[in-house]
């Protein structure tokens, strides 16, 4: 006797828990699941212009739409939309070699066959469709100070490599991932022939680009060239440039909205609202859009609110 | 001998050791270390400003704040304090006057605080905290003006010019403070639930105990991974119950962290209700069924409130906790005060960042406070309770 009554808490934490969900599960069998386009992004500068851009047109359209925005990392945003938990979110082509582990194919190398490539694969295992992609390419690169393009005469990373291997001074700040990633500054070292030793890397593990590209602009540590993002809205604030990669290395990272087949099937006219929008951002625009949300500090809807309206796709 | 007297009663109420440490060491910082930095744009670093710089620029204002910093030399205690933070409150609002023009949102350049100024927060703030006992009508009444001018400048728009502020839209402040109230609140609600009776559970039964140290086990895992982990779990719930939805129960959002954080909370509540029955004398518990108590009214009616005050502890605790882990919700979308660390790292804008710390910071530490005033009443109203008795 004593001892049922001593569990008594157990008893009633055991009890709580159990009847909270079924509680919930009577009191509302009315209702049915929503209908609404849930909006996702991951938490980056350019993942919030390009939800916000998604979830405008869908509101001007007439859509009834949920902010998911700025979500959280790609892992979690992919989970996320697998899962059915949003419905429509940008990302990027050349992501889809890592999606479905073909990263040391040819294919993601060309706009194009990458972005046919990561469709088909998404489409036929994931029922998710991509949608036309915007003609831009956030893919790695390397910055390096305004000062040294000109002193030195570097435009494309062919002449970075030129410039190293006649003993020029160098020193390149990089995440952890950018230096030790085969995809990244070792393809890069071996295409256009250079190397950098060890004195000449700078590793900020966990760095993201905004950190190496503010080291680089401010020459911590003798830094004179950074990891970067072809779309980052601080380069021209840093007074960096990126150099062009002549020899087409990098995979190609084209944002597209990705949307779920279902979705897709209840609403057609989706892919046509987003289209001509996502065809007009560019590189140069991204950088731009980008900048003002990063070097401004403005608010990531009210630029993209701005700038849709400005093209005349929001009155 | 009497002159000498006086003249050392004189020397000690203007020149204290003590009192003129912290005078001089405001000065130091005032005058070697830059104030502010004035930088072109959002994240170009730009040249530090100095006192002296300033006092240059616009000389009738900052005289003000070298006025009291003097004034600073010759008071003590509590009038001492005062003149502090009005120091130090007036390096959040004199840059509005200096530079005006930073405090227009349109406009880039930035008036960002520097190690002087932090510093000289800090030193108002501890000189605030060295005071053992604060019961003084004086002191407190200097305090609350000392609060309600600061609020009114800062409601008031008085520090619009200094970075940090500019970060803070206030729409989106009182949103994402909402957010972590509710997200705070939501886990307290959770974790008291299940966390109490696991505690009484684990402090008499070997399965309760078990089950305590099961639940320790995952404060182990690491955030991300059990947010990724809910996610699919709250996921798959919604799917086999669509009802759930309608209920705001999603994979993404709220949910998953508010869950998070309640499996996180059981363990200091859980174990500080233990700890508190555990300490419960046997003696008490025999005499009290010896006066005929039954088992659950020797439950309610002795442990209960002799294992209150290491509760109530743990409770402070786990609110404490809750609400610095709630800044990881954004990492799954559940917005809170976190918002601001993950963009400000992400636009390496550092302003942000501090905002968001700051922000953190008073919300946790006002949280703290109240519930402790709520222990002490408590305490009290119990140790009254037992004299009457």
């Amino acid at each position: 006797m004593r001892k049922v009554v001593h569990n008594v808490p157990l008893f009633l934490a055991l009890g709580l828990t159990l009847a909270l969900p079924c509680a919930t599960l009577t009191s509302c069998q009315a209702s049915g699941p929503n209908k609404s386009i849930i909006v996702g992004s991951k938490m980056d500068t350019e993942g919030g212009l390009l939800g916000q851009m998604i979830r405008l047109v869908l509101i001007h359209h007439g859509y009834q739409v949920v902010d998911r925005i700025q979500l959280g990392g790609t892992a979690l945003v992919r989970k996320a939309i697998l899962e059915g938990q949003i419905d429509i979110y940008p990302e990027y082509t050349g992501n889809g070699a890592y999606f479905f582990h073909q990263a040391n194919q040819p294919v993601w190398k060309n706009a194009h066959q990458a972005w046919q490539r990561v469709h088909d694969l998404d489409l036929a295992q994931n029922h998710l469709v991509w949608l036309p992609p915007a003609p831009a390419d956030n893919t790695w690169a390397i910055a390096i100070t305004d000062q040294l393009a000109q002193t030195a005469h570097l435009k494309t990373l062919s002449d970075l490599a030129d410039y190293i291997n006649k003993g020029g001074s160098i020193k390149l700040a990089g995440s952890d991932e950018f230096v030790n990633s085969p995809a990244a500054l070792p393809s890069f070292e071996a295409a256009y022939g250079f190397h950098l030793s060890p004195q000449q890397v700078l590793t900020l593990s966990g760095g993201n680009t905004a950190t190496t590209e503010k080291a680089c602009a401010q020459g911590t540590n003798g830094v004179n060239a950074a990891m970067a993002y072809g779309t980052d809205g601080q380069l021209a604030a840093f007074h960096l440039v990126v150099l062009a990669d002549d020899k087409n290395v990098q995979p190609v990272y084209q944002p597209a909205p990705l949307v779920r087949q279902a979705v897709l099937l209840a609403h057609p006219d989706l892919a046509g609202d987003l289209e001509p929008v996502f065809a007009l951002l560019d590189e140069k625009t991204l950088q731009t859009l980008n900048a003002k949300i990063v070097v401004e500090g403005q608010d990531s809807s009210t630029v993209a609110r701005q700038w849709l309206s400005e093209k005349g796709f929001l009155p | 001998m009497v002159k000498r007297k006086r003249l050392s009663s004189l020397k000690d109420r203007f020149f204290s050791g003590r009192a003129l440490s912290w005078a001089v060491i405001v000065t130091l910082v005032l005058v070697f270390l830059p104030l502010y930095r004035l930088d072109p744009n959002r994240v170009v670093l730009g040249p530090p400003v100095y006192f002296a710089q300033v006092l240059s620029v616009s000389p009738m204002l900052w005289l003000v704040v070298l006025l009291g910093v003097i004034v600073t030399f010759f008071l003590r205690g509590a009038f001492q304090e005062f003149f502090l933070l009005l120091v130090a409150l007036s390096l959040w609002c004199f840059p509005t006057l200096t530079w005006p023009q930073a405090g227009q949102l349109s406009q880039e350049l930035r008036v960002s605080p520097d190690v002087a100024f932090w510093l000289v927060q800090v030193l108002a703030i501890s000189r605030v905290l060295v005071r053992k006992k604060a019961s003084r009508r004086l002191v407190v009444t200097l305090r609350i003006v000392v609060l309600g001018v600061s609020l009114a400048t800062l409601l008031g728009g008085g520090c619009a010019a200094l970075s940090v502020i500019k970060e803070a839209n206030s729409a989106q402040v009182f949103e994402r403070l909402g957010q972590h109230l509710s997200l705070t609140v939501g886990a307290m609600v959770g974790a008291l639930i299940v966390g109490v009776p696991l505690g009484a559970a684990a402090a008499r039964s070997r399965w309760g105990k078990l089950l305590f140290q099961s639940v320790s086990l995952l404060q182990t895992i690491p955030s991300i991974a059990l947010f990724g982990l809910l996610m699919v779990l709250l996921a798959g719930l919604t799917r086999s119950f669509p009802s759930l939805q309608s209920w705001g129960v999603r994979g993404i959002g709220a949910t998953p962290v508010e869950v998070a954080l309640t499996l996180w909370a059981i363990l200091p509540l859980a174990s500080a209700v233990q700890a508190g029955l555990r300490m419960v004398p046997s003696d008490v518990i025999r005499a009290a069924q010896g006066l005929g108590f039954t088992p659950s009214e020797v439950f309610w009616k002795v442990e209960l409130p002799l294992a209150m005050p290491s509760a109530l502890a743990g409770f402070r605790v786990a609110v404490v906790q809750t609400m610095g882990n709630a800044t990881l919700a954004p990492l799954i979308g559940g917005g809170g005060l976190g918002w601001f660390l993950f963009q400000g790292i992400g636009q390496t804008s550092p302003d942000m960042v501090v905002l968001g710390v700051l922000l953190v910071l008073i919300v946790t530490g006002v949280a703290d406070q109240l519930l402790k005033l709520l222990i002490n009443a408590q305490q009290r109203r119990l140790r009254n309770v037992a004299f009457e008795v």
